[in-house]
């Protein structure tokens, strides 16, 4: 009960000083609204007939009333198709952020939590993987599986989780030697649930900020490996293959270019200034 | 010092290992066989067979990675499955532009990043201050490829000035160099005012503003110096960034470098071409990364005093 209630307090503290935060505030908002666009996409604009179905009479249009952000080289909506593709690259990048904050603490907690030989096999490998470039280890990931949905989510997952990995590990070296977790021990209780009850808990903080973050360099990485190309298939609408399939059409219809790259400019700046402030707001000593 | 260095690149001969065998573990993933792609689909199946044997694929996966790292000391990184010639001879012509452009992505970016990012720290909620930290917000937000579209929108398309792809003259590097160095810019222009913020409220710089030095003195001796240090390693960062970046750069500009080759390859389904590439990448890096390292030494005189 007594946890509860500090619990919630704890929460509320958070929201309050994150109030005060007015760019933080106004990420807060737009990264809402993207949201509810993504969630309610369909009631905008119909998916089937104007996102995907192509037009050819009514192809490479300046944006118009009719077409609020004009059409493209198939004659689709380019409105419809940001709409629907706020859905693709954003539960793309929520996702995979997820998955590599999960699997990151995890991994991280278990090498903090146990030290010694376990955390150096661990944190070696780990280094190891991060002398690569994560663009060019997704892209060898990519080239081994080939390109597509799927292949492109882990490629991104081992790329991503790293990062994470140490982040945790470092947090949780700071709470293990906790007396909490000593008094835990003294109760024997199991290692693993002192991990899942009493070590994660306490590294949830930098855990929320480091994951916001993440969302907004994920957006970037996603739309970049689908404007090579390696990423969602056609006819899929997808910021950065959007981009890709306007490139050749730039001289005359440069509306392709600049409609899906504002799109991923405000998610992502949208995304910083909230994990600016969420940080602040979790832990006002960082604060300068 | 001497110690500390040869410590150091002994360290690198473990990491080169490991990093090769990651990459080479990742390579075995891929499906189909080498084969019969370099073959093509016309070829007998005993002369493919043949063919896997030659290139020792029936062998154990520790016994092929032993060979892999033997062959690619002296520089054979394998056939390509597209030309069915080595892989370096398309690597050699192409490292040249993807490093002097990621070079110049960094530098750029120390460049705009470091004074202005000095300039915010020193003018404290100033007009400047502001503008520097809001334009870098908004530019840590641009992915890069967007930015070079743009760009090439506005410098090639409507006024003419620049070349919007290939190589030839120097003009051909300042877009691309300038979609490299920006985002970098951003974040180091942030870190560069959080770290010269924090040395600036330091008892010693408060002392060194008490005995009556010059605000110069203060800023650029006693808290620049001091600030350095997480400075030059964010400078890592940069380069793992401008490296992996400069793929997706040299596909907006069409230029010829390692990355367009490793996208190339991919749609080609060239894997071993994409690994030595990848593979030389991350070996530049990690040098770029040791000798980042030892400047440590020299910037700090505390961690040069450890190793004596």
């Amino acid at each position: 009960m007594n946890n509860d209630y500090k619990k919630q307090s704890q929460v509320k503290e958070v929201f309050r000083r994150l109030k005060k935060n007015k760019p933080a505030l106004i990420g807060l908002i737009v990264i809402s609204i993207i949201i509810l666009v993504a969630i309610f996409a369909d009631f905008i604009v119909d998916y089937e007939t104007v996102a995907i179905e192509q037009n050819i009479s009514q192809r490479l249009r300046p944006p118009s009333r009719e077409h609020w952000m004009g059409t493209d080289g198939f004659g689709r909506d380019v409105f419809a198709r940001i709409v629907h593709g706020t859905r693709v690259t954003l539960s793309l990048s929520l996702v995979t952020t997820f998955s590599s904050a999960f699997l990151g603490s995890i991994i991280g907690a278990i090498a903090g939590y146990f030290g010694g030989r376990i955390d150096n096999i661990i944190m070696r490998i780990n280094d190891t993987i991060m002398c690569i470039p994560p663009i060019l280890l997704s892209l060898s990931v990519v080239a081994a599986l080939g390109a597509g949905l799927r292949n492109l989510f882990i490629a991104i997952l081992v790329a991503s989780t790293p990062g994470f990995v140490r982040l945790i590990r470092s947090v949780v070296l700071g709470v293990r030697s906790e007396e909490f977790i000593e008094a835990a021990h003294a109760l024997g209780t199991s290692d693993i649930k002192i991990i899942w009850n009493h070590v994660l808990p306490n590294a949830m903080g930098p855990i929320i900020v480091q994951s916001t973050m993440y969302v907004a360099g994920m957006i970037l990485l996603t739309s970049g490996l689908s404007f090579l190309g390696l990423g969602v298939q056609p006819p899929v609408p997808e910021w950065g293959y959007m981009l890709n399939e306007g490139r050749e059409f730039i001289r005359h219809s440069p509306h392709l270019i600049y409609m899906p790259g504002i799109a991923i400019v405000i998610s992502a700046l949208s995304l910083n200034l909230l994990g600016d402030g969420l940080r602040d707001a979790l832990d006002p000593k960082l604060k300068n | 010092m001497k110690r500390y260095i040869i410590n150091r690149l002994l360290l690198l001969i473990p990491t080169i290992l490991g990093v090769t065998f990651i990459i080479f573990t990742i390579m075995s993933l891929t499906p189909g066989d080498p084969g019969r792609i370099i073959l093509g689909q016309g070829a007998e199946q005993a002369d493919v067979d043949q063919f896997n044997r030659d290139l020792g694929l029936d062998r154990p996966f520790l016994v092929r990675y032993v060979t892999y790292v033997a062959n690619a000391v002296r520089g054979d990184f394998g056939l390509s499955y597209r030309t069915g010639r080595p892989v370096y001879e398309s690597i050699r012509n192409r490292f040249p532009f993807t490093v002097t452009l990621a070079f110049l992505g960094v530098l750029g970016s120390m460049i705009i990043g470091i004074p202005l990012g000095i300039l915010s720290a020193v003018k404290q909620y100033s007009f400047w201050d502001i503008l520097g930290s809001v334009s870098a917000m908004f530019l840590a937000a641009v992915p890069g490829f967007w930015l070079g579209l743009m760009l090439i929108l506005f410098f090639s398309l409507r006024l003419g000035w620049l070349p919007s792809s290939g190589v030839g003259t120097y003009q051909h590097y300042i877009m691309p160099a300038i979609t490299l160095a920006i985002p970098g810019a951003a974040r180091i222009l942030r870190l560069t005012r959080t770290t010269m913020l924090e040395t600036i409220r330091t008892d010693y710089v408060r002392t060194a503003r008490a005995k009556g030095a010059k605000e110069r003195t203060v800023v650029w001796k006693h808290a620049l110096r001091n600030a350095l240090l997480p400075i030059v390693t964010s400078i890592g960062v940069s380069f793992a960034a401008a490296l992996g970046g400069t793929v997706i750069t040299e596909a907006v500009f069409a230029l010829p470098g390692l990355g367009t080759l490793v996208i190339t390859s991919i749609r080609m389904k060239d894997t071993p071409q994409v690994m030595a590439a990848v593979l030389l990448l991350s070996f530049l890096f990690m040098i770029i990364i040791l000798l980042i390292d030892l400047t440590y030494g020299f910037i700090d005189p505390r961690i040069k005093s450890m190793y004596r």
